[in-house]
């Protein structure tokens, strides 16, 4: 091989996260074929800027570069939801009377939807911001921290949106109810 | 509704959501508990948090890839200079891949050392799934993190799997032998899609990761030790299994022996 890159290096720290890169693509496109063409992006920025990567956590070094990939994509849709439609982005403005009803009842609200397999069209419907906390989060098993570094966020801004992405799947999961 | 609207239970209400997702150590969590005991939001919030990722977790599919896409992508970066050559292989009837590379070939000189890349193939990171079987399994430790199906039986285990991933792992109950199954999770080991199924050995959990390989042929079991957890792998009925847990390797042995001889 005449490239100065390391071939070897980059197929097996960056290739084994590709399922989990087309996973997020997916889940933050809505589409496969948007998700193959985010991928196939993503990996080949991947590969260019391999060598700034400093060898520590290739699964969110990769999955960072999906993300952006994936927001360049949205951007140039129309319906891009890349924006939050609560009015304000949540930085620190964080809608206060947002604590649950403690008489509601999210167990048999989300065993319903458990049911009646409504949770992907629930979690398709979250605003993107909210929808990527939840995704890494619970598929990726990615931790605060890493998602922070992921998203370019503050801590605390990955657990409010977290929190309101939970909010949000509840208050869907009531309104498909009726 | 008095104490809930200070900023403090704002917080608590963040942190209830960080203790249930593994995110706090252990006194913080008595902490957050402690509060909880006596806070009617917190708790209407630690059963909405429980609730949702009991739902998310066991509801929502992964995606895969598809194959050819995937084939598509790696020609790609190793066009890009990327890859080196035997990582298209994946899928590619062996006479396929041999005649594309010579088609597609400039140098007889890199040709011969293909052909050789090809013959020497090993499955890519195979010398690091010891270290990320270990890894998955730490934290799959964090509280709430193990099962995203927790069941003692397997036939509400198996079609469980049914649409999440795209095999049908061989789910066995050794219950009767001391080995009672717990339920299963999914997660991802070197870039694919694995189950996990958990079982216990007297309060120790031991959880073993399957997933298919189409090209190995049945193994006996090698061991090693990470991080002071003992492994055992092998290959049976073109899978591929881990076997980890820090119960003592003997018992782990037993484990594994039992579990291969149950059909």
């Amino acid at each position: 091989m005449t490239n100065e890159q390391d071939p070897i290096d980059f197929e097996s720290v960056i290739v084994p996260h590709l399922d989990e890169a087309y996973n997020l693509a997916h889940w933050l496109m809505r589409s496969a074929s948007e998700a193959e063409d985010v991928v196939q992006d993503a990996m080949l920025r991947a590969l260019t800027y391999f060598r700034t990567f400093k060898g520590t956590n290739a699964r969110a070094w990769t999955l960072k570069i999906v993300r952006n990939t994936a927001y360049t994509a949205l951007r140039g849709r129309q319906d891009a939801g890349v924006t939050l439609p609560l009015g304000t982005d949540d930085g620190d403005e964080w809608c206060f009377p947002a604590i649950p009803d403690p008489a509601a009842d999210p167990e048999a609200l989300l065993a319903r939807v458990q049911e009646h397999k409504l949770l992907e069209t629930l979690l398709a419907q979250l605003p993107v911001m909210l929808r990527e906390c939840i995704v890494l989060h619970e598929l990726n098993g990615f931790s605060y921290k890493e998602i922070a570094a992921i998203t370019d966020l503050p801590i605390g801004t990955v657990m409010s949106r977290l929190w309101r992405a939970r909010q949000a799947l509840v208050k869907l999961a009531a309104g498909s109810d009726r | 509704m008095t104490a809930s609207s200070s900023t403090t239970c704002r917080e608590m209400i963040l942190l209830t959501q960080a203790e249930l997702d593994g995110e706090l150590s252990a006194a913080e969590a008595v902490g957050v508990a402690a509060h909880r005991a006596n806070c009617a939001d917190c708790q209407a919030a630690y059963r909405m948090i429980q609730a949702t990722r009991l739902v998310v977790r066991s509801q929502t599919a992964r995606h895969t890839m598809p194959a050819r896409a995937r084939q598509e992508l790696l020609a790609r970066l190793r066009k890009a200079g990327g890859l080196p050559v035997d990582a298209v292989r994946q899928n590619v009837p062996a006479w396929r891949r041999v005649s594309w590379w010579w088609m597609g070939l400039a140098s007889s000189a890199s040709a011969v050392m293909a052909a050789v890349a090809v013959l020497l193939l090993t499955v890519p990171g195979q010398r690091d799934l010891g270290e990320t079987i270990t890894d998955a399994h730490i934290r799959a430790l964090q509280p709430g993190h193990l099962l995203d199906l927790p069941s003692s039986n397997q036939h509400n285990v198996m079609p469980w799997f049914d649409g999440k991933i795209d095999f049908a792992p061989p789910v066995k109950n050794l219950a009767d032998q001391g080995f009672p199954l717990q339920g299963s999770r999914l997660d991802y080991i070197a870039g694919r899609s694995a189950a996990a199924l958990i079982y216990h050995s007297q309060q120790h959990p031991i959880e073993l990761f399957v997933w298919p390989n189409p090209n190995a042929a049945d193994s006996e079991p090698e061991g090693e030790v990470r991080n002071g957890y003992n492994i055992l792998h092998w290959n049976q009925q073109k899978m591929s299994l881990w076997a980890i847990s820090d119960v003592s390797s003997s018992q782990l042995r037993e484990f594994v022996d039992r579990w291969r001889n149950v059909p």
